[in-house]
């Protein structure tokens, strides 16, 4: 469903898209403040559905259904002066949809050469650092708590 | 198949109401062949049809509101040359989820402007089988004009389930072959296709049970 995007390799959208989609609601609030809404159109407004999430045993065994997870997505279109259109989708997990509004306007606004540099510095840079925090401080408390186990051979064996 | 998502332009403001409101005109239409309908504000209100390859004529609103409201995932259509845009199939393909047809003989839906509507395209629709009549295809056609005071050439007079006793019709655009065709099908029946004429935000139906009569 994408579409080749200047000079921005696929990945870094992907990157960002994966940041915005991740990024806790306060933070992400903090910088939505920044968007025009008047400046963006809306081509699917934001719908809520299932998903299945699918997953292999051990990683590498068949295939089985994990469960359903609730997805709320959208696409918006950003215009600039020139009429030049860019559009950004928003897919989050859960059903807050101005959540995923403001991922598709972030999406789209990335993607426009003007304002990359600007947004990945000042809203993607921080988004990251705020979820690898969160991850760093859930790692640090699973880890307190871990038990290794070893087995010992039995050694008549 | 890629999609240019940038030049999508937007559907039903409301996609739920804005599809229930165009499909209750199509129902009123097919209901009462011969009536032209107007489309609901809610089904028009913000709606940005696509492109044809003339840039003057985008796709009319009713053919778009319809094509919106009938089509998904499990339906398949085909555009007239004039209208088969990569922009018209990316919007349709976008909102509704539909698949282009690999020909017009397997689409459910044809779609056309009337001056394309010859006999090598009329050749090529499917009107279902006795077995399962229903699969025979629905025609939409943009019209030049629809309703109003008819000119004498363009006055059809309709008879059948819906109507009372007879009724007529102004539709202007289609030639006279095109109706002796659609009068020749008549003796097809329960093979058929459904005719819905679009113009502007105005829709008629003729289903295959409609008589049609010229008037001379």
């Amino acid at each position: 469903m994408n579409e080749p995007s200047g000079t921005t390799g696929q990945d870094d959208r992907r990157a960002w898209i994966a940041v915005l989609a991740r990024a806790p609601r306060e933070q992400l609030a903090l910088h939505a403040g920044a968007l025009v809404p008047s400046e963006f159109e809306w081509l699917r407004q934001p719908e809520t559905g299932l998903a299945m999430v699918r997953a292999r045993v051990g990683n590498t065994g068949d295939r089985f259904n994990l469960g359903e997870v609730t997805i709320t997505r959208c696409v918006t279109r950003h215009r600039d002066a020139s009429g030049d259109a860019v559009a950004g989708v928003g897919y989050i997990k859960g059903r807050d949809a101005e959540r995923a509004r403001w991922v598709a306007m972030f999406d789209a606004l990335l993607q426009r050469p003007a304002y990359r540099e600007r947004l990945m510095r000042d809203v993607i840079g921080p988004l990251r650092s705020a979820i690898d925090a969160t991850r760093a401080a859930e790692a640090a408390r699973t880890a307190a708590s871990r038990v290794r186990f070893f087995t010992l051979q039995s050694e008549t064996a | 198949m890629s999609l240019a998502l940038s030049g999508v332009t937007p559907g039903f403001r409301d996609p739920v109401h804005g599809a229930q409101r165009a499909f209750r005109g199509v129902l009123e239409a097919m209901s009462r062949p011969g009536s032209v309908v107007r489309l609901g504000a809610e089904a028009v209100d913000g709606l940005a049809p696509p492109e044809s390859r003339d840039p003057r004529r985008p796709m009319s609103i009713a053919t778009t509101a319809v094509l919106l409201a009938l089509l998904d995932a499990e339906t398949s259509v085909q555009l007239s040359p004039d209208l088969a845009t990569e922009a018209a199939f990316a919007y349709l393909r976008f909102h509704t989820g539909v698949p282009p047809a690999a020909s017009r003989e397997t689409a459910a839906f044809s779609v056309a402007r009337s001056g394309e509507v010859d006999a090598a395209y009329r050749s090529r629709l499917y009107l279902g089988s006795d077995e399962v009549p229903q699969d025979g295809a629905t025609l939409v056609i943009e019209v030049d004009r629809l309703g109003g005071q008819p000119l004498p050439s363009e006055r059809l007079v309709l008879r059948g389930p819906g109507i009372a006793t007879e009724t007529r019709l102004a539709v202007s655009g289609l030639p006279g072959t095109f109706w002796a065709w659609r009068i020749g099908l008549q003796a097809e029946f329960p093979r058929g296709i459904d005719l819905i004429l679009a113009c502007g935000d105005r829709i008629a139906a003729l289903p295959r049970t409609t008589r049609i009569l010229l008037e001379t």
